[in-house]
């Protein structure tokens, strides 16, 4: 009964103060040194904000509504009010900071620093440090299962992908997947997990639990990054040097499309309503927004310089 | 002595892991200049992709004669060497194109941490860019934007292949072009702006 009320009083309270609430995008600007608010609703850059330090990696806590971005220049991470726009502060970690994520449950944040070959970890509360975990060499894309138990870990210079118990905080399992992996993403099941593998165009296929490999996919040019939509079903790959997109069917394994977006195509990430793919032109200083359904570039919104957007940048 | 010593051991290990902490980053440089002269001049000296007698560096170009995307033109340096370039899309309406370089001979080898290292003919990596040339009130705005990496992948280049030897290579090359097409189409000194963003 008490958990019914709550959960009614939070429902209606959330209705309310319902001023911000629909999906914005996070893009951060690393050249611009800057984070671009988009509305996705209204498809408008709504808010710009200054974050120092060649801002890259996105990551969302959706409970505490908070947006962390990673400043690879700045040695940490800034946080960021998803609703009132605003920086609250900046925490220090040390080295280059790159990828960039939180647990599901919005009480941790994960930072890879591409230098130290480790991830730290951040409570949410006071961003306090609760340890350091040394994983492989120059850690970078990182993704939390939806069941909260494993934290993957890309180490780009191994051609690895480590599994790290979050329960632990220590690694379970690494594997080798193809060359360079860089973004990696894992499924609504918590079932497999996909890698972008910068220096050997393709995207390898994990099993999310046992890292067993399953498939490597062909793709286009310096493949950046990976985010899924329609039910799991598509994946979509950013690859640098073409300006384009892949299209893979999950189920097939195949690359059934290639969509032109902007120069220099990086951080992808998909909106809440499972259809439409946001992609950030690091070249163009834009976003391509993709409709999932039709595989047709359906707007561009003008960011700032060298957009980049690493990690999952758009709020539920 | 003992703590002069440690002292310079100390500021040492700060710089190398200062160094450290930047690895090759992809820089932006813009070079732009405004030439007194219509912008339809200006792209007819530049329109054919085939066609680099406008700058400087090239003595001579090999190519396939059109300007369809995927073309290949291979420039011949006047200092012997050669680079292989892709024509990556091109726009007639907008006085534009972009290219990416695929190939390029080595100039040099150096010995750095143990290992003998190429020096590429112009010393970056992965370097892409675009010429688009604007009409500004009568004027011709050339914009060259040129994105690119360092030569050496790994922490701690060799000054032969660092920022600073591309950027400055880099500098050269859009300088020089720009500088050229200007006088290509008779108007006077110009001067272009650099800008380098990584």
């Amino acid at each position: 009964m008490y958990n019914r009320y709550s959960f009614l009083a939070l429902t209606l309270l959330s209705a309310l103060s319902n001023v911000n609430a629909d999906p914005h995008a996070f893009i951060t600007n690393q050249l611009d040194n800057s984070v671009s608010v988009i509305d996705t609703q209204t498809q408008q850059v709504v808010e710009t904000i200054k974050v120092e330090g060649k801002p890259a990696g996105v990551a969302v806590n959706l409970p505490l509504k908070q947006i962390y971005i990673s400043t690879p220049e700045g040695g940490g991470f800034a946080v960021l009010d998803s609703e009132k726009l605003t920086k609250l502060r900046t925490v220090k970690v040390g080295g280059a900071s790159l990828g960039i994520t939180a647990d599901r449950k919005g009480e941790q944040v994960f930072v890879a620093d591409w230098y130290e070959n480790s991830v730290t970890v951040f409570d949410t509360k006071n961003f306090a440090k609760q340890k350091t975990i040394t994983v492989g060499k120059s850690p970078s894309g990182m993704a939390v299962s939806p069941d909260n138990r494993w934290l993957y870990v890309a180490n780009r210079i191994d051609d690895s992908i480590s599994q790290i118990d979050i329960r632990k905080l220590a690694i379970r399992n690494t594997t080798k997947v193809g060359a360079h992996p860089f973004g990696i993403a894992v499924d609504s099941q918590g079932k497999r997990l996909y890698s972008a593998n910068v220096e050997s165009d393709d995207v390898t296929v994990l099993d999310a639990r046992s890292l067993k490999r399953l498939a490597t996919i062909k793709v286009g040019a310096r493949p950046y990054a990976v985010a899924l939509a329609s039910n799991d079903k598509l994946l979509f790959v950013t690859n640098q040097d073409d300006s384009t997109v892949s299209v893979v069917d999950t189920a097939t394994l195949k690359q059934i499309e290639v969509i032109t977006v902007g120069d220099k195509p990086e951080g992808i990430s998909t909106h809440p309503d499972d259809q439409h793919v946001y992609v950030a032109n690091w070249f163009d200083n834009n976003v391509s927004v993709i409709d999932a359904k039709t595989l047709q570039v359906v707007n561009t919104i003008k960011t700032g310089e060298g957009s980049r957007a690493f990690g999952e940048f758009i709020t539920p | 002595m003992k703590k002069t010593s440690l002292f310079v051991s100390a500021a040492l290990f700060l710089f190398t892991s200062m160094a450290n902490a930047h690895g090759p980053v992809r820089a932006k440089l813009t070079a732009t200049v405004t030439i007194d002269a219509p912008a339809a001049k200006v792209w007819d000296v530049i329109k054919s992709y085939d066609d680099l007698s406008w700058l400087p560096a090239v003595r001579s170009v090999t190519g396939e004669g059109t300007n369809n995307k995927g073309a290949i033109r291979t420039l011949h340096l006047t200092n012997g060497g050669t680079i292989t370039e892709e024509l990556k899309a091109y726009d007639a309406a907008k006085f534009a194109y972009k290219y990416k370089i695929t190939e390029m001979s080595s100039s040099g080898t150096i010995k750095h941490a143990g290992q003998d290292e190429h020096i590429p003919v112009l010393p970056v990596g992965n370097y892409a860019a675009e010429i688009s040339v604007t009409d500004k009130g009568g004027k011709a705005e050339v914009e060259w934007v040129a994105t690119y990496y360092r030569a050496y992948v790994n922490n701690n280049p060799p000054a032969e292949l660092n920022e600073e030897a591309a950027d400055k290579a880099v500098t050269n090359v859009l300088k020089s072009g720009l500088e050229s097409i200007a006088k290509k189409v008779g108007a006077g000194a110009v001067s272009v702006e650099i800008d380098i963003k990584r």
